[in-house]
């Protein structure tokens, strides 16, 4: 789930946002609005993956991810007329997963339990080519930040997640978690604070 | 051996399936709705006023009152500028701008009404809760076809948009006011004009939690899940 480059993304500082190209995702859609419906299947192209690896970081359950994935595109598809020309996509869709998933959250009335989070820390996948070392420690590291992360509070977490795994911008998370820049900026740093804390000096080498 | 985190690669065969099966308004169908709309709610507004008495100069200038009325009407084309238009993102607005555009709009009004007061002559008493009655059924049209644009837009912050919008459908109504109270009095005009805006800002707070909060629950019951095929009910 979490690979060495991601593991040491989540261990850099939080700095000014990663270029993000959403270029191609913002120019299926507007074609898709204006009624283009090829362009259906470059959106899911450019999205899926996203959406999907962050419904699943959030739910630990593929099936679940799998049906609220569905359901976003569904959402996206019957809102295409209201497309603003020139909007960014990123953010809208993953608002509209991250709706689903409370909704169904609350609708199921389960919480994704740190035991499931722990069940689901299964050894992400990772290159042959990495040296034996490396691979233990990207597992170990990823292991203990799933943890560490599953013991911050939900909003600190998914403002982290939204920047640092995603590659949201902090407008664009902001704009997805509906609340402001340095709200998101604040819980985000704070969210590595408490890495770096927990984590030390295993967390300081993977971002070396 | 299938990875945990891969993509189902029927995934995309059902979603496309889904989307055929479920018909979507284009942009340009969506935006002819809006027109159209906006248009009733235009005429409703504009028989409204014809209803209550239409233009009404009592002893006011002609030049008095098409001053007073460009300026507030450029009052409420920004105001409805502000509260509508979203800012190119799909998920509106920032909360910070909503709120100044619902406070705002009343304090422009109140100014733009007191610098014009000075000059005004004195006009013929007329009874608050006659203007504040009509003042707001001339906001409603307008707020009530904001509101139904922004239908579940899933906008970040609805309360404050319904709020905001419910500050530019009083600013038309007190754009209409100016045509049709010739009353100079400020507390008549406080009271009678600019008072029903908080009665429309309160609406549009309320139809924003209803109205055009995101409904993702109800959507999700309505779509007809069995039809679609591989559409699973996990969860």
């Amino acid at each position: 789930m979490i690979r060495k480059a991601h593991v040491a993304s989540l261990a850099r500082p939080l700095s000014e946002p990663e270029a993000c190209t959403d270029a191609p995702a913002n120019r299926a859609m507007d074609r898709y609005a204006q009624g283009d419906d090829r362009a259906f299947s470059e959106l899911y192209d450019s999205l899926a993956p996203r959406l999907f690896g962050y419904l699943l970081r959030q739910t630990k359950n593929n099936a679940r991810a799998e049906d609220l994935v569905q359901q976003t595109f569904l959402q996206m598809h019957c809102a295409r007329g209201r497309f603003i020309p020139g909007a960014n996509v990123v953010p809208w869709a993953f608002a509209i997963a991250r709706r689903l998933l409370i909704d169904n959250v609350r609708r199921s009335g389960r919480e994704v339990s740190l035991e499931l989070r722990e069940e689901a820390g299964a050894p992400p996948p990772v290159s042959t080519a990495m040296a034996q070392d490396e691979v233990v420690h990207s597992k170990q590291l990823a292991l203990s930040i799933e943890r560490e992360l599953s013991r911050l509070p939900d909003a600190h977490r998914e403002a982290f997640e939204l920047i640092k795994t995603e590659g949201l911008t902090l407008a664009e998370a902001a704009q997805v978690l509906g609340t402001t820049v340095a709200a998101v900026k604040l819980r985000a740093h704070r969210t590595y604070q408490a890495l770096r804390e927990a984590l030390g000096p295993m967390f300081e080498r993977s971002s070396q | 051996m299938k990875k945990r985190n891969a993509i189902p690669p029927a995934m995309k065969d059902r979603i496309l399936a889904a989307a055929q099966k479920e018909s979507s308004p284009t942009r340009t169908a969506v935006t002819l709705d809006k027109a159209l709309l906006l248009l009733t709610a235009g005429l409703v507004a504009a028989n409204v006023f014809l209803a209550v008495g239409g233009v009404n100069l009592g002893p006011r200038p002609l030049e008095l009152v098409i001053s007073t009325a460009l300026g507030r009407g450029t009052i409420a084309l920004t105001a409805t500028w502000a509260a509508c238009a979203r800012g190119g993102s799909m998920l509106g607005r920032s909360r910070i701008w909503l709120t100044a555009t619902t406070i705002a709009t009343p304090l422009a009004i109140a100014g733009w009404m007191l610098l014009a007061a000075r000059g005004a002559p004195t006009g013929v008493p007329v009874a608050d809760w006659s203007c504040f009655t009509t003042a707001v059924l001339l906001g409603l049209p307008p707020l009530v076809a904001f509101a139904l644009v922004h239908h579940r837009s899933g906008v970040s912050f609805p309360i404050a948009t319904g709020a905001a919008l419910g500050a530019a459908a009083g600013s038309w109504a007190d754009f209409l006011m100016v045509l049709h109270c010739p009353s100079p009095e400020v507390t008549h005009r406080l009271i009678g004009h600019i008072g029903p805006t908080v009665i429309l800002v309160a609406l549009g707070a309320a139809l924003g939690a209803f109205a055009i909060r995101s409904q993702v629950r109800s959507d999700y019951f309505r779509t007809d899940r069995s039809s679609i095929p591989g559409f699973n009910d996990a969860g």
